[in-house]
């Protein structure tokens, strides 16, 4: 897990916000990558797609500081039990979830190869494959968390 | 597991905040605990009780 340590960080963060910030990482990195591969690799479509995953990047920098990221990210001996109750059910879903996506795409490259559908070949698209697990193994606990979490687990509250 | 933590933080006119740094958690456990989403650890049980100088059982109250 990360977690981006400074004198500023562990934010409070409205659920809303933690939960459309974190989503549009998710959602945008892959539509980025994608677009050139599904539009032919036309200039215009790199473009598109180099802003969505300049976007995608923006939003996990936004989340870096925050007590949501702190939760999942921090070292488990700065974490208190009821943090490390969070962590601990946010990072299980994300193991299922996770093992999910790596079984789809073991079988996507396995029937891809046959069928002859894209698949990564060059240096740039496994690049940018490695660039999305990392993006998705920053982002998806934060995710998760923001939508199993209460608004008072994130915020200021008395 | 039900709780007086509300009421005795309010008698000593202590914050989420306050009470979060006398016990060393975050303010969200504290609230956690109040409001009956996370049941205490032993440890942490027994520190609530010697805060407010009580026996466990005067705090909380498992058969709700």
């Amino acid at each position: 897990m990360f977690y981006y340590r400074s004198p500023g960080a562990d934010q409070p963060i409205t659920l809303q916000r933690a939960r459309l910030t974190t989503g549009l990482a998710l959602v945008l990195y892959p539509v980025g990558a994608l677009l050139p591969v599904v539009a032919g690799s036309i200039t215009a479509a790199r473009l598109i797609g180099l802003c969505l995953i300049a976007i995608a990047f923006a939003c996990a920098l936004l989340m870096g500081k925050t007590t949501l990221q702190r939760i999942v990210g921090e070292e488990a001996s700065r974490l208190d039990e009821y943090e490390l109750k969070l962590r601990a059910r946010a990072t299980s879903m994300v193991y299922q979830i996770l093992s999910a996506l790596v079984l789809a795409g073991v079988f996507y490259l396995a029937v891809a190869t046959d069928a002859g559908w894209w698949y990564p070949k060059s240096y740039e698209e496994f690049n940018g494959l490695f660039w999305g697990i990392f993006l998705y193994c920053f982002m998806l606990p934060g995710f998760i968390l923001a939508w199993q979490a209460e608004a008072t687990d994130l915020g200021p509250q008395d | 597991m039900r709780n007086r933590l509300r009421v005795l933080r309010a008698e000593r006119e202590w914050s989420q905040a306050d009470l979060a740094e006398r016990l060393e958690v975050s303010r969200q456990a504290v609230n956690a605990v109040e409001t009956g989403k996370h049941d205490p650890s032993l440890s942490l049980t027994f520190k609530i009780a010697r805060l407010f100088g009580l026996r466990i059982e005067e705090i909380f109250d498992d058969e709700a």
